[in-house]
């Protein structure tokens, strides 16, 4: 059986308007994650990549359908068991600084998923533990007392990656975590999460809009549209011999209108591009 | 369990002097006119009338003249500090204590704050300076009713802003991200939303006093809440008002100035307040 066995999950949002339709953001899906094994979830804005994610981790309730987690089914823990749960899977999400709070120095973010899941280790402990985790991520132990806004974006992602994984989940949903990053601080967090996976064997769910990414990062992509996985395949097969007519319009727009390519191309001219690659990660 | 790890703090006074002298004028304006108020020796007692020394113009003798009693406006000036901004003061406090977790409530997502903040519009739609006035004097002029008075005024405001933050707090990232971390409920509410809402509750705090001197000074100046002989600035400037006509401008002038001065001092602090706020965390 697989970590995270997703099955037959249906979500519907109330229509935004009076009136309006009511959203299927999710129409029966079902996927599984094994342990270390990175599964990419890919689609376009609106085909509910993201809002399995969210369910995955019982962020959002679902309709219908079950998702289990090493066993546990989540979709109808009560709160309190799955308040404990949570120590199991963790998130990462797309936008470094809102994800954290602005008020509390680094460290205290960090060592929080420890304070609420492991109060008995105390003080000390927490205080070293978050020590090595940070420099596990590549963050200075100096940093531990700034405040979020004074570190740059790609350590601002490098202390999600902390929080997230300081209580030893199991489980990890990344929700585009590298795309409002630089190009070559990017690598360097796929690196740092390609890294910790063979180091502790977790599962991820890679939420992504960008090819590249995936391809590099996933074992396995599933390929969203419309609320439904139209198609899911080891990601080498999926790149050479792609099965669902959604998937080629994909990987066709990856191969000759890529949006980056194209902003590189007019960047020449406008003098972006200089500034993106020049702007690197002060760690 | 205290924060392992603590941001330091130390340096925000001495920032707020050097980027906001307005502000540390105002302060310390405040705090002068408080501490004479309450410690210093006056030049005369405030409430000594002398009739062969009325309606003195400003001088060597009476640094801002005397009021048509005799009594020395100056003294007065001050003393009325001690009345009029201890019952700012207070209201503000009171106003604090019913309008945070009377706001924290309102906050909630469902029907029930929905219709709270309906009849706080109805509520403040009606002219509240009037309400003020008619509880203050049907109690019998007491003054522990200018203070329930201001915070009548202020309490909605307190409520409405609590909730217009936390509600746009609440849909934030990292409250979302507390969440997935397994946190409580109130472990949210205590740590990561009530702290982020601190700056503009204190913005609020420094304009509500500026607001509770003004609304203590029209009630004195309509002759309810403090009233004679104990000194306050809006019942010199109703005694003053009269003498205007004839050229004595020093007895409201010199009150009016008073409330002037302070409503800008808290403002200014209110304005310094809100610079830091926003650009430390933002």
């Amino acid at each position: 059986m697989s970590l995270v066995e997703i099955t037959d999950v249906v979500k519907t949002f109330a229509a935004r308007q009076r009136g309006g339709d009511p959203v299927r953001a999710l129409r029966g899906v079902s996927l599984q994650v094994n342990e270390g094994e990175t599964v990419a979830i890919i689609g376009e804005s609106g085909s509910g990549k993201s809002t399995l994610g969210k369910a995955a981790l019982r962020l959002i309730d679902v309709d219908s359908g079950s998702i289990r987690i090493d066993g546990d089914e989540i979709t109808t823990l009560e709160t309190r068991a799955l308040r404990a749960k949570r120590a199991d899977m963790q998130v990462v999400f797309q936008e470094p600084f809102e994800s954290l709070n602005p008020r509390l120095a680094i460290g205290a973010i960090i060592a929080e998923p420890l304070q609420i899941h492991r109060p008995e280790l105390g003080t000390t402990e927490i205080r070293k533990q978050v020590l090595q985790v940070m420099d596990k991520v590549g963050l200075p132990a100096a940093q531990a007392s700034r405040l979020p806004g004074e570190l740059s974006g790609g350590q601002q992602q490098r202390v999600g990656i902390a929080r997230a994984i300081i209580s030893r989940p199991r489980f990890l949903v990344l929700d585009e975590p590298t795309s409002s990053l630089d190009l070559s601080i990017r690598a360097q967090v796929l690196a740092l999460l390609a890294e910790l996976q063979e180091e502790s064997r977790m599962a991820y769910l890679f939420v992504s809009h960008d090819m590249h990414t995936v391809e590099w990062i996933s074992d396995r992509i599933a390929v969203m549209y419309l609320g439904e996985i139209v198609e899911t395949a080891p990601t080498r097969q999926l790149f050479d011999n792609p099965g669902h007519a959604y998937t080629r319009t994909l990987l066709s727009a990856r191969l000759s209108a890529d949006p980056r390519e194209r902003h590189a191309y007019k960047a020449f001219a406008g003098d972006t591009t200089v500034r993106q690659v020049s702007t690197g990660d002060a760690s | 369990m205290p924060d392992v790890f603590a941001a330091p703090k130390g340096r925000q006074f001495r920032l707020l002097v050097k980027e906001h002298p307005g502000a540390t004028m105002g302060v310390s304006f405040i705090a002068l006119l408080l501490l004479a108020s309450l410690v210093a020796p006056l030049p005369y007692d405030p409430t000594a009338t002398d009739g062969s020394s009325s309606l003195l113009a400003p001088g060597a003798q009476h640094w801002f003249g005397t009021d048509g009693a005799g009594a020395d406006v100056f003294s007065r000036v001050i003393a009325a500090a001690r009345i009029d901004l201890s019952l700012a003061l207070a209201g503000t406090l009171l106003s604090l204590g019913l309008g945070l977790p009377l706001g924290l409530m309102a906050s909630g997502k469902g029907k029930g704050s929905e219709w709270l903040v309906r009849a706080l519009d109805a509520f403040q739609a009606f002219p509240l300076l009037i309400l003020a006035l008619a509880l203050v004097s049907l109690s019998g002029n007491k003054l522990y009713m200018v203070v329930v008075a201001i915070a009548l005024i202020n309490v909605p405001r307190y409520i409405r802003l609590m909730r217009s933050e936390i509600l746009s707090l609440r849909e934030s990232r990292f409250i979302e991200a507390a969440i997935a971390m397994g946190a409580s409920t109130s472990r949210v509410t205590f740590k990561h939303l009530l702290p982020n809402v601190w700056g503009i509750v204190l913005v609020q705090t420094s304009l509500t006093i500026a607001n509770a001197i003004v609304v203590i000074a029209s009630l004195s100046f309509l002759g309810v809440g403090v009233s004679a002989p104990t000194p306050s600035w809006g019942g010199m400037i109703r005694d003053g008002a009269g003498n205007m006509a004839s050229g004595e401008w020093w007895i409201a002038g010199f009150a009016g100035l008073a409330v002037l001065l302070c409503v800008l001092a808290f403002n200014q602090l209110a304005d310094a307040i809100g610079d830091r706020t926003a650009r430390t965390y933002r």
